[in-house]
């Protein structure tokens, strides 16, 4: 019998799909969510300060299969001062801010954690400094299957 | 409320001015609040909501989670060794229970 070769090609294919993506993630920047889902927590948080691109690290994958639990770890760059407050937010979950890193010398501006995810979204991380400073970055993270899947649940995801 | 419990690496020794490595995790369901039971009642929110660590006395590292952070909360941080002394670490529950875990980093002059 002759399934012909077309579900091979067509698996291929979508390995190749999955392949490229990280790529075209990383060529796209996500660049921090301006509009829209973050600025009522930002204004919460920060009143009429936003960040400004960069000064932030985000180390996570560009494609995670399950969304319960996301390795993320945050970092500030730079020579400076440490910030004294590391975010992150996911904007696309129920609750757009996930935690809040306090750090004192001398302990080092840089954390690693498990975060869920409800859908694919721009993880974003922003670090605050003692003068006020706002300094931030988002990565595009592609959830398979994201957190707490639940057919009531789908009221919940914005 | 559930049973807390965690486990936490404190590193023993160091040497001055190096940088050590606290890694935590906590058995906790991080209960968002947002689930429902197969009932369709709402399963309350019980979350560890706030992670603290003193060293030598002074508080390093205050983290306040939410409903975001995975199931089993995992973290982890780093400081400079500077001095020797005690590395408390407390998980603090929203219904107000807390556990702490201690150990003492001894650190050494190169």
């Amino acid at each position: 019998m002759s399934r012909g070769p077309s579900r091979r090609r067509v698996l291929a294919g979508a390995v190749v799909a999955v392949a490229a993506l990280p790529l075209a993630r990383v060529a796209g920047a996500a660049g921090i969510p301006r509009k829209g889902d973050l600025e009522p927590v930002f204004d919460e948080l920060f009143g009429d300060r936003r960040p400004e691109e960069g000064g932030v690290e985000l180390e996570v994958s560009q494609v995670v299969e399950n969304g319960n639990s996301v390795a993320v770890t945050v970092r500030a760059t730079g020579d400076g001062p440490p910030p004294r407050h590391l975010y992150l937010f996911m904007p696309r979950n129920p609750e757009p801010w996930g935690a809040r890193f306090t750090i004192e010398p001398p302990a080092l501006p840089e954390i690693a954690t498990r975060v869920r995810l409800s859908a694919t979204q721009n993880l974003t991380a922003v670090a605050e400094w003692p003068d006020g400073t706002l300094r931030g970055t988002a990565v595009s993270v592609l959830v398979t299957l994201g957190a707490c899947i639940d057919e009531n649940y789908a009221d919940w995801i914005r | 409320m559930s049973e807390l419990s965690a486990r936490v690496r404190i590193p023993e020794r160091a040497r001055r001015g190096e940088v050590v490595e606290i890694r935590t995790l906590a058995s906790h369901p991080m209960e968002t609040g947002f689930r429902l039971d197969t009932d369709g009642h709402r399963v309350p929110r019980n979350l560890i909501d706030r992670v603290t660590c003193r060293y030598a006395g002074r508080t390093v590292f205050d983290a306040t989670l939410r409903p975001a952070i995975a199931a089993n909360p995992y973290l982890s941080f780093r400081f400079v060794a500077d001095v020797s002394g005690e590395v408390e670490l407390t998980w603090h529950e929203d219904t107000g229970a807390t556990l702490t875990e201690r150990g003492h980093l001894e650190v050494e002059d190169p």
